[in-house]
């Protein structure tokens, strides 16, 4: 961390970072909003002190707006501040914005939104998503961020930015305050230049929650059996380029004492469905509340125009990714087809925790790339259709889908462009994905 | 987080209120009616449950009279984005309570689910509710004749099947203005009452008759009052949705009706729809509609096709709802007494017409505490002045109203004489009103003008005996010609002022003073 940055030499570096990158939804101008301070004027001080941060909005920072993304959420002011926040608050952080993102989450290229991200390293290229703000901002200005994954939506712009990004176990960290894309799957991290850093705000934001009846407290530590695996499908997944460059890491790891086995999983396919249906279906319900009645965007009703013909009208304002999720989402959990789609993908799930629950007891943690390529040309990924892109998620399903903690680690390029490799550990055993993280970031640094 | 074990979806089943209970209920209509016109009825049935606060927020379900709309809210009742539900504990044991009285199965592992419909007064636009893991199952409540008019012949109880028991939030409080739905200019919404929570009670279509309907739903609000489940005194703290359907028709629901009297009349009037629509040999068509009280009748809201699909999933902000068999035996064993367990018991002590009187009035510990031994009295008092007093006063527990010590010594005085009844009965109105002693009372009426004669203070006696003669002449002159009501009469114009004396004591004052004459 930056120790000699002020807050305003942070805000500056956060209007570089947009100006060039575009990944800003809303930079801070005064100082209350951004410290949480309290009425008497008095900023908290505390370890966190001189850390400043972007958020991803879709998490709540009371007084500043948070639109998720999304039109239909336009000048919407969270008068609570998420739990998370609240926490880095007290420690002393400081918020200097909020970072753009996919449309309440929907997207893999954080190209599902009106405002479009850029590389940082190659402008032509896409950040990846769904913090596809986050990636650009903590790459460009060194500042960590505080991030959200649903499926993938921390490895993803990680990998694509050349930054470290956590994602912890489902239900570490308290949901209160963040908008729900789906609420089974979401999580939030952080993404940071150092796996040191993003950890430690990690433990910060951490804990049982009163506000979150699924925020849990920690499972023990599981002895460490000093053995980690990687998953041979998910390597197979990946482009040659990336290919090469995680197992070089693999084997940077491997010359650095860490014994690495294969393994290899049945279920890697249908985690992909299984985790598209469940979340769509989730998503499909959070997104009924957006009916322009209460906050956001709120036109005024038309000449005798009904209450269904007015929510309808407000509701053409989410973008056509949205809307093909709440379709899709809506459909799986009619009564007819829930059965075929809905129960069923829960029940896939179960198959591809167990999977993965069982791998985990051998290994300490299990290696695969994070994305199966290089963030793609933005002229590439207009000439994509939508189950291509959410192909390309393939490596990050499982384990947002199981809910166990996992982090994408900037190792060699390929093409000039970041590669990140994914560590992923059992429920609760952050400390052993850190442990391996820092093994990977220290044989990356040597070489 | 998902369940393994999900049931198979039934095939397309329209989609009423609860779609797991319509499964339930299609296979219990096939059962047949022995109405005349193969009459079956069901309601289903949602109480706002006793808690201080709402069912997933810390809001106060008892905002004070004046309050304003919209002043108890917060993001969770509002559905803000990024809220969270949290489980009210209370509302849990309150459900609970009501299953175990209810004879459910309790399921130690129910499940909330979101159950998705656009309307303006549901703030998330879901509900959250439980669907097909509802807390309780099979239950039932048994309704005595006497207030059920029950069809069928020689049964003196009617045995009212209930297929499903479970918690859910309540929607905001939708509120026209001017008018009604059909005729205000705009509709206002009070989040007061979103987050609400409820209990549903669902029964089998087993009712035969509007009057049973009405009969079932007072015995179920009596227990749940007694209960503590409910809170009795509460503005509109049960509503219903009644189901019914003639031989050869499909069913109607007619929606959210409040009073008991209305879901009768409700009945009464949509059965009387349908057997003229049945006359006229027009089918009568699976709908959902609304009593107008003010026209009495059921008018058209929506028909099957226009039926939602609520979409149901299972709840992901909350866990399933886990009860510890330690916690379901605390409950158990917290739970009062049954009302029916509680009368039996009454029966072999106290006359059987103030068994219920005491049980439901919550009298029974009083009643069980006093060492006076003449129970059948003591139930008398109690049931009769007693009662009324603490109901004048607006005092709901009897040790408020009277420390035992004082009910018990009130009744030795009676009982030995030393006060008569016409006396006790408004010696009691003041103990109560005024929290004063029996001895107390007493010293204050041997001040006034009703000393007892012995005392001493002939002198007021004489002079009121001497008034009410004077300003009664006829009475007077009646009593003379031969007729004795005349003179209990006069006698009662003295009680009226005076008490202490004994009546028998005070008419013969009057008799004498008037041969005298």
């Amino acid at each position: 961390m930056n120790a000699t940055l002020t807050l305003s030499g942070a805000l500056e570096k956060a209007r570089q970072a947009e100006t060039r990158l575009n990944c800003m939804a809303y930079i801070a101008e005064n100082t209350s909003a951004t410290t949480g301070q309290k009425k008497n004027n008095t900023a908290k001080t505390g370890p966190l002190s001189g850390v400043f941060l972007g958020v991803k909005d879709n998490l709540c920072v009371a007084g500043m707006p948070a639109s998720a993304g999304s039109q239909i959420l336009q000048g919407y002011v969270p008068p609570f501040n998420a739990t998370a926040i609240e926490r880095l608050q007290q420690q002393g952080a400081t918020i200097v914005g909020k970072t753009v993102m996919d449309e309440f989450g929907f997207g893999t290229f954080n190209v599902n939104t009106q405002k479009i991200p850029k590389n940082p390293h190659d402008p032509t290229r896409a950040t990846g998503g769904s913090s596809g703000g986050c990636g650009a901002f903590t790459a460009a200005t060194g500042m960590p961020s505080i991030a959200e994954s649903t499926g993938g939506s921390i490895s993803a712009p990680a990998a694509f930015c050349g930054v470290v990004g956590v994602t912890p176990t489902y239900g570490k960290v308290s949901r209160y305050g963040l908008i729900d894309y789906a609420n089974s799957l979401d999580k939030i991290g952080t993404v940071a230049t150092t796996v040191k850093e993003a950890f430690d705000l990690l433990d910060v934001m951490a804990g049982p929650d009163s506000k979150d009846s699924t925020c849990l407290k920690p499972f023990p530590e599981k002895k460490a059996t000093h053995k980690a695996a990687i998953v041979t499908e998910l390597f197979e997944k990946a482009d040659a380029g990336v290919r090469q460059k995680t197992m070089n890491a693999v084997d940077n790891l491997k010359q650095a004492g860490v014994q690495v086995d294969t393994v290899s999983f049945h279920h890697i396919e249908s985690a992909l469905f299984a985790y598209y249906i469940i979340a769509m279906a989730e998503a499909s319900t959070n997104l009924a509340k957006y009916v322009g009645l209460r906050y956001g965007e709120q036109p005024a009703a038309e000449e005798n125009e009904t209450y269904t013909e007015f929510f309808t009208r407000v509701r053409g304002s989410f973008g056509p990714e949205a809307k093909r999720r709440i379709l899709l989402g809506s459909f799986a959990r009619t009564a007819g087809y829930r059965g075929k789609y809905y129960d069923k993908a829960c029940r896939v799930r179960t198959l591809v925790i167990d999977e993965w629950k069982g791998a985990l007891e051998k290994y300490d943690v299990l290696l695969t790339p994070s994305m199966p390529c290089i963030a793609p040309k933005f002229s590439e990924i207009e000439k994509l259709k939508p189950l291509q892109h959410y192909a390309m998620d393939a490596c990050t399903v499982s384990p947002n889908l199981a809910g166990l903690p996992h982090a994408s680690i900037p190792v060699n390029t390929s093409e000039n462009m970041p590669v990140g490799l994914q560590v992923i550990g059992g429920h609760f055993q952050e400390k052993l994905v850190r442990r391996y993280s820092e093994m990977v970031e220290a044989a990356v640094s040597k070489t | 987080m998902p369940f393994e074990k999900t049931k198979t979806e039934s095939s397309a089943t329209s989609a009423t209120s609860t779609t797991a209970s319509t499964s339930v209920q299609k296979d219990a209509s096939m059962e047949r009616s022995n109405h005349p016109d193969g009459l079956k009825i069901g309601l289903e049935t949602h109480v706002t449950l006793n808690t201080m606060t709402k069912l997933f927020c810390g809001c106060s379900t008892k905002p004070a009279a004046d309050a304003l709309p919209n002043s108890q809210t917060c993001p969770t009742c509002l559905g803000l984005p990024g809220s969270k539900p949290r489980l009210n504990a209370k509302a849990v044991e309150l459900g609970v309570r009501a299953a175990e009285a209810l004879g459910f199965a309790i399921n130690p592992n129910s499940i909330f689910a979101r159950k998705t419909y656009y309307y303006p007064d549901l703030s998330k636009n879901y509900q959250i509710t439980q669907y097909d893991q509802p807390l309780g199952l099979k239950g039932c409540l048994k309704v005595a004749a006497a207030n059920a008019k029950i069809e069928s012949e020689g049964a003196t109880v009617k045995t009212v099947d209930l297929t499903r028991l479970h918690i859910e939030e309540d929607p905001a409080q939708i509120v026209y203005p001017h008018g009604n739905m059909a005729n205000s200019t705009y509709t206002l919404l009070d989040y007061n009452r979103s987050g609400m929570p409820l209990l549903e009670i669902v029964t089998e279509p087993c009712l035969r008759s509007p009057a049973e309907a009405k009969a079932y739903l007072e015995e179920l609000f009596r227990l749940l009052a007694y209960l503590g489940v409910i809170d009795a005194k509460a503005e509109r703290v049960m509503k219903s949705d009644a189901n019914i359907s003639i031989a050869g028709g499909e069913r109607v629901e007619i929606k959210n009706i409040t009073s008991f009297a209305a879901v009768e009349k409700a009945l009464q009037s949509e059965f009387f729809r349908q057997k003229k629509m049945r006359q006229l040999g027009k089918p009568i068509e699976r709908q959902t509609r609304l009593y107008s009280e003010e026209t009495d009748t059921t008018l058209l809201m929506r028909t099957k096709e226009q039926e939602e699909d609520y979409g149901y999933i299972v709840e992901p902000d909350l866990p399933p709802l886990t009860l510890t068999t330690a916690f379901i035996d605390t409950v158990r064993r917290t739970t009062k007494e049954l009302p029916t367990a509680a009368i039996a018991r009454l029966q072999t002590t106290v006359p059987a017409q103030y068994a219920p009187v005491l049980v439901y009035q919550n009298l029974l510990p009083y009643l069980e505490s006093s060492t006076f031994a003449d129970k059948p009295m003591v139930a008398k008092w109690l049931c009769g002045d007693f009662l009324k007093a603490m109901n004048y006063n607006g005092i709901d527990d009897p040790l408020a109203a009277m420390p035992i010590r004082e009910f018990d010594a009130l009744l030795t005085a009676i009982q030995t004489g030393k006060i008569h009844e016409r006396a006790a009965k408004e010696y009691i109105k003041k103990m109560v009103a005024e929290h004063k002693t029996l001895d107390a009372v007493l010293a204050e009426e041997r001040t006034g003008a009703g000393r007892h004669a012995q005392d001493g203070n002939a002198d007021a006696t004489d002079a009121l005996i001497t008034k009410i003669i004077t300003d009664n002449p006829k009475a007077v002159a009646e009593y003379r010609a031969g007729k004795p009501k005349s003179l209990e009469f006069l006698v009662g114009q003295f009680l009226r002022q005076h008490l202490v004396l004994h009546p028998n004591e005070v008419r013969e004052l009057f008799k004498k003073r008037i041969e005298k004459q």
